[in-house]
């Protein structure tokens, strides 16, 4: 047998090793590839975020409940205008001094060591979620307080307080409760306006949860387990002697919550 | 010349097979590798739904005060903040106290600012009490937090008794109307890195004061001019993290 006789070699399975071999390279690299993209997503999504402990709160920054395109007065409750006395408005006739002037009431503390609480036998009492505004100002410079009280009872010996302070631009949540006062929040909000400004103070309330609005922009929020801030009347403020506080335009609209 | 043909044949297909062998066993790593990491990924991917968007991995075990359990239980005071019935307040301005989801918190929103969440009456005035809470914060900080005790809001009197998680540091400070001073130096401690809970307790008997983190003795401090009061509560450095507290114990006797 010469050599032209001879068969010619077969390299398949060669071929065959070979073509294995190149892909189980790239099987390989897709692989490092996944690997590589899989890790980097978890280091992304921050595990060392994860709080095991009660991380279900609110965001840091508020978003507000609102919706977008509401206009006060447009679900109303109840509507002050202050032409006259036609809602009842009443307070301590030691303590406080009350005026309707060109539609507007004016309202002094007349104690030095107390304060002035004023709300309207008309006003209602609350029980659904409800979003209340009141502009207000003063009659002169002044680093006196005031503000809004919301689930005011009856008795008057519960409430809690939204007071602003124009010079320092702080804003304060105060709990009262038989001559105890708590304070719950406290904060510097740029969009209080200096004298002799108007500030339009809104409050929504829902439930346990409370949305702070000055000028129509959210500042604040507060929540307190437990406790039904919907219920209850709202009042007017007036934290010390040497100014009078001027409210106009008070409307309560109700919006249901989320 | 036909014996060596015949001869080259064998040994060739010898390597052959020897190459496919390798093959294999190469493919089987990749497929034990793939499966393996595939496992991981799995477990990784649970893991972040189970957390997301807000979990709240709850404790099978049930709070309970872990030293110095009096022998009259009925001394024992406890807030699970399930509400904020008991009035829990803020003091110093610029921060916020809240109660949600059965648990207070605190926050400053100002930097270096202090806040705390206080109850000046949780318990009655006695010369010996003991202090006990559950701490953590809603993200990873560098600054430390801590428990009051001894306090005074009038007069701006109380013990702080700080940890910092991150430094694993505890020291116990005393302050007396804005004056500072450190009983206790920087120490290193036992202290869980978050998001764990730390409980750090405080026993107080006639000056004489020991600190506990998570149920362990870390240090003790004879204070000559004590404190008589017993104001207590929670401490936040600054603005930027919520602290989370929860499980409040304390008692009083005489």
């Amino acid at each position: 047998m010469g050599p032209s006789s001879e068969k010619p070699e077969s390299y398949t399975a060669e071929l065959v090793v070979l073509a294995g071999y190149i892909l189980f390279f790239c099987l390989a690299v897709i692989l490092y590839f996944i690997f590589l993209i899989s890790f980097t997503r978890n280091l992304q999504k921050s595990p060392s975020q994860i709080n095991s402990f009660a991380t279900n709160l609110p965001p840091q920054t508020p978003i507000p409940s609102i919706p977008l395109n509401y206009e006060p007065g447009s679900l109303p409750i109840f509507r002050e205008d202050f032409d006259n006395n036609q809602n009842g408005w009443t307070g301590d006739p030691d303590l406080a001094s009350r005026e309707f002037k060109d539609g507007k009431l004016y309202i002094e503390s007349l104690d030095e060591n107390s304060y002035a609480l004023t709300s309207c036998s008309k006003c209602p009492i609350l029980r659904e979620p409800y979003i209340f505004t009141v502009e207000l100002s003063t009659d002169q410079l002044t680093d006196g307080g005031f503000g809004v009280v919301f689930a005011l009872q009856y008795t008057r010996d519960y409430f809690y307080l939204f007071r602003i302070n124009l010079e320092s631009k702080k804003y304060f949540l105060s709990r009262y409760y038989e001559d105890n006062w708590s304070r719950r929040m406290t904060g510097i909000a740029d969009q209080i306006q200096p004298y002799p400004a108007v500030n339009k103070l809104s409050i929504y309330v829902n439930k346990s949860m409370v949305e702070f609005y000055i000028n129509g922009k959210l500042i604040d929020t507060y929540q307190d387990a437990g406790t039904s801030f919907q219920s209850g009347q709202v009042g007017l403020y007036v934290n010390d002697t040497g100014f009078r506080l001027i409210a106009d335009n008070l409307i309560i609209d109700k919006i249901e919550g989320k | 010349m036909d014996t060596e043909a015949l001869k080259k044949v064998p040994k060739y297909r010898w390597g052959t097979k020897l190459a496919g062998w390798c093959l294999l066993i190469l493919y089987a790593g990749l497929c034990i590798v793939a499966s393996v990491l595939s496992f991981g990924n799995k477990d990784n991917s649970l893991q972040i739904n189970d957390v997301s968007p807000t979990p709240t991995i709850k404790s099978s075990v049930t709070p309970q005060i872990l030293v110095h359990l009096p022998e009259n239980k009925s001394l024992i005071k406890f807030e699970d903040f399930s509400s904020n019935i008991r009035n829990w307040s803020l003091y110093y301005p610029n921060g916020k106290v809240e109660v949600i989801n059965g648990k207070m918190i605190l926050q400053s929103n100002l930097s270096n600012h202090a806040a705390i969440g206080e109850r000046h009456d949780f318990i009655s005035v006695y010369e010996n009490y003991y202090v006990q809470a559950d701490f953590t914060t809603d993200i990873a900080t560098r600054l430390p937090y801590g428990l009051v005790f001894g306090m005074n809001d009038s007069l701006g009197t109380y013990y702080l008794f700080f940890i910092n998680p991150q430094t694993r540091a505890y020291y116990l400070l005393k302050n007396l109307s804005g004056e500072w001073n450190e009983l206790i130096p920087f120490s290193r401690g036992k202290i869980r890195p978050y998001p764990e809970v730390n409980t750090l307790s405080a026993y107080y008997v006639k000056g004489n004061i020991e600190l506990f983190i998570n149920g362990e003795l870390v240090a003790s401090y004879l204070d000559e001019q004590p404190l008589q009061y017993v104001g207590v509560g929670a401490y936040v450095t600054g603005s930027g993290y919520r602290l989370i507290v929860d499980n409040f114990f304390a008692y009083s006797e005489p």
